[in-house]
């Protein structure tokens, strides 16, 4: 390891030091120095992003004799990571204080999912992407159970940890029939191995294995069944954490693993992931529509919308790819934004957060009701939100690349989902409010959400750098 | 000599492992598979296999032996009276997978040729094969390695985040 | 001479000498059958309450501490067979790997998860 791998890595050691720091700070610093810990975490972030700055325009290379590929592509999604953690960090801060859970543990397994997050993009070896999607789940279990009196956060830890295990258990199944199969478990290698006449007979069912793996922590139907309940016991900015990050890096490691070292198999992921898409966004959408509470319909939508990025990966094109990098951005903005103004507005004990709870929010609160109402249009996929332009690349790649039924499904399911989006709206704005209490956000949250709405906007005018940018990433995956 | 302490400790093994399906004491059952992933690791020995036999020891014998342990204090298996009742069924089904793994083993026994090489991967190596996996742990492998390091910190932040005493 | 001769003997004797031991004391004790003699020796201490139930949580929380450290161990095996050719750098990379995980044990300690409520 030579001092120019050393300095790839700067940007995940900073992040793991403060994790560290945080976790030490907890039993170790006084009080006063602890109302700091969210400061502690952006700050890291922060620095994190400054060290990745460097690393862009320096070409794609790899580390540890092809262990970790520092290219264009994981560049862009340890930004996004970065991004995501350092957003829940603050949209975090001042729910916790208010539930009693604001404690350094916390901020600290957000850096450590933060990191796993970024091996799974990094990762060109299948070992490293196990450790690192098991560091983000072990993580995530332990942030959705954190709130210990709650018993719905309970509930919720275990369901995540018993079911994810059991995933767990599949994917290492597959790596190690992969393994059998390629003799090895680098990227390339398998890819090599695949490419040789013909393709080794244990290939296959390890391809199966490892999509059901992934598949759960996207959330892809039929391994999708965690989410509902899991979404909607966790703390509220775990949810938010848990509905943007772990899925774009399950999809980034999914994206990794198909192009990179199972080329070979295209004619059998597409046709399987064609079908779990078709699934997922029907599925996904159909239990949306007859949700009452916020937080369970988001779960829904996040399944949707899983099924939306999928079509991307089905059509395997760069235009494909490029557009599920784009429509991560914006539905990183718009989700976190949804929850942003849910954990904002559910109240002491996390409770409000039902239909009725949001009768007559634009008059109590026009400013948050505004931002929540773009957010929704944005999921919905409205034009002139960038949402729109997600999905606009995104079906309009799976045509060009042949899948015409595909596009067809997802445009129908668009149309579904507009219902249950509006819905909401239709209380915000349609309904009087049974008590009229005014609601306050937090400065932090509220700076959120304004950036948060004006990105949307700009994204859906002006998309063409955003698209530029992501094409230029996925320049590195090949 | 080395059939010899084949036999002795694949014996000791066998005896053991049916003791784990017999007892009717759960606690006796794990026992007994102690007893049987020590003869195991014994085994590995004879093979020449020490890191095998090591990680035997540590991490079946130790730590998946504590996980039992675990699921025997969560579950209350002395209180578990409605348990029995389905054993008649689950024992006929056991019966079968059992026979069912038997003759895949035998199949695969008549089927093997010693000269064939291993499927994947090097032989295993020279005088020193623990050493020879210490230098990959930390040449190949070292970036999954202190990747590990996070993980089982991640862990230990689990353990008290989610089973501390009150505050 | 194979050198696993001297190991089976060995072997033989232990067996021999324990198998002895019981037999003996089976056939020359007096065996006499009696309530106190027939409870669980618990250290000396008379046992108390009932095996089933619910567990302490202190008892989860060892159990975990320990296999989280006893994973640990097992890397520790194959590092000090490789140290020789290591040098330095083997030395670096497992400091690095120990530094997190004390890290991880202060942290539990200070916490007072290793205390007995």
């Amino acid at each position: 390891m030579n001092p120019d791998e050393l300095f790839l890595l700067v940007p995940q050691s900073i992040l793991l030091g403060a994790a560290v720091l945080l976790m030490l700070m907890e039993p170790f610093s006084r009080q006063a120095g602890r109302r700091r810990l969210r400061m502690v975490a952006v700050a890291a972030v922060a620095v994190a992003a400054y060290a990745l700055r460097l690393q862009w325009g320096l070409g794609p290379r790899s580390i540890g004799g092809g262990m970790i590929r520092v290219d264009g592509f994981s560049l862009f999604f340890q930004w996004l990571f970065l991004v995501i953690t350092g957003l829940s960090a603050v949209l975090a801060a001042d729910f916790n204080q208010r539930e009693g859970i604001d404690r350094g543990e916390y901020y600290a397994l957000l850096l450590t999912a933060c990191s796993g997050m970024s091996l799974m993009a990094m990762s060109a070896d299948l070992i490293l992407t196990f450790i690192g999607i098991e560091i983000l789940s072990l993580s995530t279990y332990i942030l959705a159970g954190f709130k210990r009196r709650d018993i719905a956060s309970g509930e919720s830890s275990l369901k995540y940890f018993l079911l994810g295990s059991f995933a767990t258990a599949i994917l290492l199944y597959g790596i190690a029939l992969v393994y059998g199969a390629a003799g090895s478990t680098q990227y390339q290698a398998i890819r090599a191995a695949a490419a040789a006449g013909e393709v080794p007979a244990l290939l296959l069912p390890g391809l199966g294995l490892l999509l059901v793996g992934l598949g759960f922590k996207i959330g892809l139907v039929p391994f999708h069944s965690w989410i509902p309940d899991v979404y909607q016991g966790a703390p509220s900015p775990v949810t938010a954490f848990m509905s943007v990050g772990p899925k774009a890096a399950a999809i980034a490691a999914l994206l990794r693993l198909l192009v990179e070292a199972l080329p070979g198999l295209a004619p059998d992921w597409t046709r399987l992931l064609w079908l779990m898409a078709v699934l997922t966004m029907t599925l996904g959408n159909a239990a949306a529509l007859v949700q009452s509470n916020v937080k369970r319909m988001l779960a829904y939508s996040a399944i949707a919308q899983a099924g939306y990025i999928l079509v991307g990966v089905v059509a395997n094109t760069r235009e494909g790819f490029t557009a599920i990098l784009f429509y991560l951005v914006v539905y990183t903005v718009m989700n976190l934004m949804a929850f942003g103004v849910v954990l904002s507005l559910s109240g002491p004990g996390d409770r409000r957060v039902h239909l009725e709870d949001y009768a007559g929010l634009a008059r109590r609160a026009p400013f948050v009701a505004a931002a929540l109402g773009v957010a929704l249009l944005a999921l919905a996929g409205i034009p002139l939100t960038g949402g729109f332009m997600g999905k606009f690349f995104l079906f309009g790649s799976a045509v060009k690349a042949g899948f015409v039924g595909l596009a067809v499904i997802a445009v129908l399911n668009s149309v579904l989902s507009v219902y249950y989006y509006f819905r909401l709206l239709v209380y915000m704005y349609m309904k009087d409010a049974p008590q009229g209490g005014a609601e306050s956000i937090s400065r932090p949250v509220g700076a959120i959400l304004a950036i948060g709405v004006f990105l949307i906007l700009w994204l859906g005018v002006g998309p063409d750098r955003f698209l530029a940018l992501a094409g230029h990433s996925i320049l590195g995956l090949k | 000599m080395e059939t010899l302490f084949f036999y002795l400790f694949g014996g000791i093994a066998l005896l053991a492992a049916m003791s784990v399906v017999a007892q009717k004491k759960i606690f006796y059952s794990a026992l007994s598979l102690i007893i049987c992933l020590g003869s195991i690791a014994v085994l590995f020995l004879a093979l020449e296999a020490p890191f095998i036999a090591a990680v035997q020891v540590i991490v079946y014998a130790g730590a998946v032996m504590v996980l039992f342990l675990f699921v025997i204090m969560l579950l209350d298996p002395f209180s578990a009276a409605a348990a029995r009742d389905k054993r008649k069924r689950l024992t006929f089904l056991a019966v079968a997978l059992g026979l069912v793994a038997l003759a895949v083993l035998f199949t695969l026994m008549r089927a093997h040729d010693p000269a064939t090489p291993p499927l994947a991967g090097e032989p295993p190596g020279g005088t020193d094969p623990v050493g020879r996996l210490g230098r990959l742990l930390f040449t190949r492998y070292l970036i999954p390695f202190e990747a590990t390091s996070i993980l089982i910190l991640v862990a230990i932040m689990g353990v008290v985040v989610l089973a501390r005493k009150r505050s | 001479m194979n050198p696993l001769i001297p190991l089976a003997v060995m072997a033989l004797l232990v067996a021999g000498i324990v198998a002895l031991f019981i037999l003996a004391s089976v056939f020359l004790g007096p065996g006499k059958r009696h309530p106190v003699k027939d409870t669980p020796f618990e250290c000396g201490i008379p046992s108390e309450g009932f095996a089933g139930g619910r567990m302490h949580i202190g008892y989860y929380i060892m159990a975990m501490l320990f296999v989280v450290f006893d994973v640990e161990l097992a890397f520790l095996f194959p590092w000090a067979a490789a140290l020789r050719g290591l040098g330095w750098f083997g030395f670096v990379a497992m400091f690095l790997f120990i530094a997190v995980i004390g890290a991880g044990f202060a942290y539990a300690w200070k916490m007072g998860a290793l205390e007995w409520e």
